[in-house]
């Protein structure tokens, strides 16, 4: 039998990670592949691309020469590698991170893969959800209420509105974990 | 790990709507370790048996009567209109209990009277439940006001943890 998928993301935050045990109390390892999804933002002035520069006409002229928006969009067209290399490392430290995790679910049985995406958390959330390469979402949610819940617009309620999968809301359940 | 047997809460109360409940459920857990529990919330008060007593005075009767026009509070006919309601209640949810029961789940059926969002978490802390699974309208505006409230509360006073299933995604995917 196919093994169900369930995406479980966490932010690094204890808050997060307390569905943990939810998920190996409810989710059955020999029917689960859970991927353990960590969102942070893109490294600051580093897109993984480099720019492409534009011609810049002088006095009438055609296209003289080509001029990088800055010198540090220069530098990434002439050293590409480089710029993959510091995401990649990103990456790996993110995922470093998520060790303690992959490897307590591990010992509970299941098959454990992780991801890393950068960008806004909701849309990418979103993104890897409607994939259809999930069939659940859990995820912890403040379960705050009216103006508060307003202000916060949680990446949970994003998620529960949008996802086309159905998705596991779990409440702190112990205060002092929910006021880390 | 996991030797325990789960038992999960499906609120039914709006069938189009609840059976995409009742089908994630049925995709997300195994039949061997579950026990699903059908939830019917009506939102009418339990009306009480009609008592010996109140039937023979029958000044009391007609004050009652009085009291409370809907028939289904009615000292004698009240209670025959009830288990009649409670029946159809039941029937109409006879078709996926079987279903379930097919698919080797152990289902068993509960009726509940009053406020559907207090009485689903009431159940599901009375019952012991470990998760809900809910269905939901991805509305926004006054719809979302309206029809997400139950849902809503649920989730933000529920015990358990709340799986909760969005019914337009599932039209547009089929």
């Amino acid at each position: 039998m196919k093994k169900h998928r369930a995406l479980i993301p966490l932010d690094g935050s204890s808050f997060s990670a307390q569905v943990l045990p939810a998920v190996c109390r409810l989710l059955d390892p020999s029917h689960y592949h859970l991927t353990l999804v960590r969102v942070a933002p893109p490294p600051a002035d580093l897109s993984p691309q480099p720019t492409p520069p534009r011609p810049v006409s002088v006095d009438g002229w055609m296209s003289v020469a080509e001029e990088y928006d800055s010198s540090w969009a220069r530098e990434l067209a002439q050293h590409p590698v480089y710029a993959s290399q510091i995401w990649e490392s990103v990456r790996h430290e993110l995922a470093d991170e998520l060790s303690d995790e992959l490897k307590s679910l591990k010992d509970a049985g299941f098959d454990v893969s992780l991801a890393v995406h950068f960008g806004d958390p909701a849309e990418e959330l979103i993104r890897a959800a409607n994939s259809d390469a999930f069939d659940l979402v859990v995820m912890a949610t403040h379960g705050r209420s009216g103006l508060q819940r307003a202000l916060m617009g949680s990446v949970a309620e994003k998620l529960m509105r949008r996802a086309s999968v159905p998705v596991m809301m779990l409440r702190p359940v112990d205060k002092a974990v929910a006021a880390t | 790990m996991n030797a325990r047997v789960l038992s999960i809460l499906i609120p039914m109360s709006r069938e189009s709507v609840d059976r995409e409940a009742l089908v994630s459920a049925r995709k997300l857990f195994t039949p061997s370790q579950t026990i699903l529990t059908l939830l019917r919330v009506t939102p009418r008060n339990e009306p009480e048996a009609p008592s010996a007593e109140k039937l023979e005075n029958w000044n009391e009767l007609m004050r009652t009567l009085a009291k409370h026009p809907d028939p289904a509070h009615h000292p004698v006919y009240g209670h025959r209109l009830w288990s009649a309601f409670k029946r159809e209640l039941t029937v109409k949810l006879e078709p996926d209990l079987q279903a379930l029961r097919d698919s080797s789940f152990a289902v068993s059926l509960a009726l509940r009277y009053g406020n559907p969002a207090e009485e689903i978490v009431r159940h599901a802390e009375a019952a012991g439940s470990d998760l809900i699974v809910m269905s939901t309208h991805a509305r926004r505006g006054v719809g979302r006001v309206l029809e997400g409230s139950v849902a809503e509360t649920v989730l933000r006073r529920a015990p358990v943890p709340v799986i909760m299933v969005r019914q337009i995604a599932k039209e547009r995917r089929s």
